[in-house]
């Protein structure tokens, strides 16, 4: 019995919905959006591995793990780099252990906080990304990565609180992801307070994976790539699945929270099923359409408009706590 | 003629003699010491504006080296050359830079390929040639075979200034925002730019050399065409009028035409490209590429008028080498209606985008005091205020025959140097159909053509990016004695001091990128020696074979 609930709970971490399911999503997401974004821009996009292109990113980043040679720099701290990228990966997978789609569930009242705990991990590692090289061009992309995650990070959390609260108002395990999600319903209050909340976690989260407007830390035309400009090879494959495994974390987490999953339908139904997978890529064609209409705007200009998304989400923590 | 009566009644007594050349431009000689009393007169009373240096070794001729500096008296329509003779055992000129901001550049480059020593000029730091050029080797002099290459010698390297508050941030020689090699160093202080440095002419081709020492004068022009990648028409065209000037030859009217006509179409494309990388500058990828989408048909457009999307190679000195079809002409009408369409359509989406054009306002502003005393030409002109134009100010080929508005903008920021070139688009567009509606027949190159000896012509033409200027003194044996090219980007670059100075960060691209600076391919590297903070000039070769500081 303990056995089989290790096993299942080491299942659940590594292979679904946790690490490997994680990459893989993270990478077929990669490939929608780079598919979209190509065809707005009056581009192909990904064409020549697999089908329309879709095993692309997975050569991608089995190139650039095998084939292209490791190289570093002076000062670099390669391992801790690695470290934290790991990490950050570790907990993203186990934060998906707390959500309805997982075999071996983690659940409990005010779990939300857990989960928010291991979710800043993901930020933490990305952070370390930049401070871990002496590069003038990384040290302006992380200074400039800490003011904007300062204020998108509260946002998240705020807004994530917002919604478990109104969620499980009247369930025995208050403040819990997997109530929040597993028992989703809506009431006018509910709807109200999702509005706001999605929102703001929609433009935090597009904040804090560095998505336009928002990616001032990496700006290409103006760091040459920022946070990342000293990666390459093995070190560069790795942040790009971190990266794109945290996006699609988070785009699961707002279609699991804030859309209600497959509401109306349930968990483990196909059509459930169906009606989730249309909610992500949905969720997704947005962030894509709001990259390929913008520009990047500057850092002060980002700070003043995440300002009004924190303002958004405590307006919904109030209305979840008050009503 | 007019404009030389003014311009002597406000000189009377500090010039020594003048001539008028191609009926249009003044030459006037000064002794050195009148210089700067000349340059002040010029600059205060005349209206004039700064254009460039032009140093000649003109030893062989009358025993002196030559320094030439020329200005621009718009509102006479005229160029003003004002020539110091200087000693050919000690040339030595006093600097014109605290007067003329503009001159600085010039003064520094008479120094590095003349040997012409400048007193008084505040940073004389080598400009064109490499930091390890031996020092005394002028390559311009006459003495200077072009195939030789000097030894490199050991002095001193630029290392920059560094204090604790403010990051170096180097921008080049290879940058995502640069397309071309060159070297920008931004100081930057939290995320404002306190200080900039330049370094350029990673890429100097000795074009100019080698049209003195080894092209005839009908060969010169293909090698022009190709000092710019995107506007080389221009260059080519500019050459061809100064020794047409010089040579009193009659143009043919329909070639005149075809060189406007190609002239426009190359704006178009040029400025299509333009913002394009504009909106990469800012991050809209998406505008990039269907900025570069609306341009192909006017590539194609060029095909079909010339045979080549670029590098035409279509002019002579005396005319043009193709005629442009019937067909062709007709094909130009379909071709810009569509154009025309989709990039007004395009146009209109990218200024409705506040996030952008918040970006752009208030950003890389260029005071009109200042554009006049760097010299600034172009586009960067009409957005600080100033209404010039060459096609206007100095007409040549066909523009004298159609009408076009000039647009120009006061704020001197970079919105204004957007909207100066998406107008000019529009423009430009009429300009290609009044030309094709009105274009004469007849021939397209003139008959009998003989350049004389020793004669000088000077030329501006309006490339997409400012005036182009050509200096041209025939030679002997169908040759040029003295051929000097000035690129629009060369007064437009030294202006970006002033433009970047306390300018934010994110905006310092969009600032360089704006006056859209024009350099071309490499054949240098520069090497940081981190430990020390010291930078090397190293060819590719003594890398390859483990070079080490």
């Amino acid at each position: 019995m303990v056995y089989s609930e290790i096993l299942l709970a080491t299942f659940s971490a590594l292979i679904y919905p946790g690490l490997l399911f994680l990459v893989v999503l993270g990478l077929l997401t990669q490939w929608y959006m780079r598919k979209l974004v190509g065809r707005l821009q009056n581009r192909i996009g990904p064409k020549y591995v697999g089908p329309l292109g879709i095993a692309q990113p997975f050569a991608d980043v089995i190139k650039l793990v095998f084939v292209k040679e490791k190289l570093s720099s002076k000062g670099r701290l390669d391992r801790l780099l690695i470290l934290f990228m790991t990490l950050g990966l570790g907990a993203l997978s186990s934060a998906m252990l707390f959500t309805p789609i997982s075999p071996y569930v983690i659940r409990g009242g005010y779990d939300v906080i857990a989960f928010i705990y291991l979710m800043i991990w993901s930020t933490i590692a990305f952070a370390v990304i930049g401070l871990s090289s002496s590069n003038p061009f990384t040290i302006a992309g992380s200074s400039r990565f800490l003011t904007q995650i300062l204020f998108a990070e509260p946002a998240l959390i705020i807004s994530i609180l917002a919604a478990t609260i109104a969620l499980t108002k009247n369930s025995t395990t208050p403040l819990s992801i997997y109530s929040s999600a597993a028992y989703f319903q809506i009431s006018a209050l509910i709807a109200a307070v999702l509005a706001l909340s999605f929102i703001s976690f929609f433009l935090a989260t597009i904040a804090k994976t560095l998505i336009k407007p928002f990616d001032i830390p990496e700006a290409e035309t103006e760091l040459a790539g920022g946070l990342l400009a000293e990666l390459s090879g093995p070190t560069l494959g790795l942040a790009i699945v971190f990266h794109y495994s945290e996006i699609a974390f988070l785009a699961l987490i707002t279609t699991m929270i804030f859309l209600g999953g497959p509401y109306p339908f349930n968990y483990g139904d196909a059509l459930g099923m169906a009606v989730f997978i249309v909610k992500y890529v949905l969720l997704l064609t947005l962030m894509i359409t709001v990259k390929a209409s913008v520009g990047r705007v500057r850092v002060e200009q980002a700070v003043s408009m995440i300002k009004y998304v924190i303002l958004t989400s405590v307006t919904a923590l109030i209305l979840a706590t008050v009503f | 003629m007019e404009a030389a009566r003014t311009v002597l009644g406000v000189l009377s007594g500090k010039i020594d003699s003048y001539k008028v050349v191609d009926g249009k431009h003044i030459i006037v000689d000064v002794k050195h010491e009148h210089l700067a009393d000349v340059v002040k007169a010029i600059t205060d009373e005349l209206g004039g504006i700064y254009t460039v240096i032009v140093g000649n070794d003109a030893r062989k001729l009358d025993g002196f080296f030559h320094s030439i500096y020329v200005f621009s008296l718009d509102s006479m329509k005229t160029y003003l050359l004002v020539r110091v003779r200087l000693r050919p055992e000690l040339p030595e000129v006093p600097s014109i830079t605290p007067i003329v901001k503009g001159a600085n550049w010039g003064e520094r480059e008479v120094k590095d390929l003349l040997g012409i020593n400048i007193l008084n000029h505040p940073d004389l730091r080598k400009l064109i040639l490499p930091d390890v050029w031996p020092d005394g080797v002028a390559p311009l002099r006459k003495e200077f075979n072009y195939q030789s290459r000097p030894q490199p010698s050991s002095s001193t390297c630029y290392v920059p200034t560094r204090s604790e508050d403010v990051v170096t941030l180097p921008y080049g020689p290879y940058h995502p925002l640069l397309h071309e090699p060159e070297y920008f160093e931004l100081h930057v202080k939290g995320e404002t730019v306190v200080d900039v440095e330049y370094r350029g002419f990673h890429v100097h081709r000795g074009i100019e050399k080698l049209g003195e020492s080894r092209l005839t004068y009908n060969q010169v022009p293909f090698v022009a065409e190709r000092i710019c990648g995107i506007c080389g028409f221009v260059h080519n065209v500019c050459y061809c009028q100064a020794v047409e000037g010089a040579a009193k030859i009659n143009v043919p009217e329909r070639a005149l035409y075809i060189r406007s006509l190609i002239l426009e179409v190359e704006r178009l494309h040029s400025h299509l490209l333009w913002l394009g990388v504009a909106c990469h500058v800012l991050g809209f990828d998406t505008g990039f590429m269907h900025a570069w989408r609306i341009r192909e048909p006017i590539m194609n457009l060029a095909e079909a008028l010339t045979g080549n999307r670029k590098n035409y190679g279509l002019n002579l000195v005396g005319g043009v080498r193709r005629d442009v079809s019937k067909d062709s002409a007709e094909k130009v009408f379909k071709i810009l209606k569509k154009v025309k369409e989709d990039y007004s359509k395009f146009v209109n989406g990218l200024i409705a985008i506040r996030e952008l054009t918040k970006r752009l306002e208030g950003s890389g502003v260029l005071p009109s005091p200042d554009a006049v005393s760097y010299g600034v030409v172009g586009p960067v002109a009409r957005a600080s205020k100033l209404k010039r134009d060459v096609r206007v100010d100095h007409p040549y080929a066909a523009y004298g025959e159609v009408s076009f508005d000039i647009p120009t903008f006061s704020e001197g920021d970079n919105m204004s140097r957007l909207m100066v070139r998406v107008e000019e688009v529009y423009e430009s567009i009429k300009i290609v159909e009044d030309l094709i509606d009105r274009m004469p027949g007849g021939p397209i190159l003139a008959e009998d053509i003989e350049v004389p000896e020793y004669r000088e012509g000077f030329s501006g033409v309006e490339a997409p990016r400012g005036e182009d200027v050509h200096y041209v003194l025939t030679g002997k044996y169908s040759k040029v004695y003295r051929w000097k090219v000035r690129a629009p980007s060369y007064n437009n670059i030294p202006a970006l001091k002033t433009m970047l100075y306390e300018c934010p960060l994110s905006d310092a691209p969009l600032t360089i990128a704006s006056v859209d600076p024009c350099f071309s391919c490499t054949d240098r590297l520069l090497v940081v020696d981190i430990s020390n903070g010291r930078k090397f000039k190293v060819s590719l070769k003594a890398l390859a074979n483990g070079w080490k500081p």
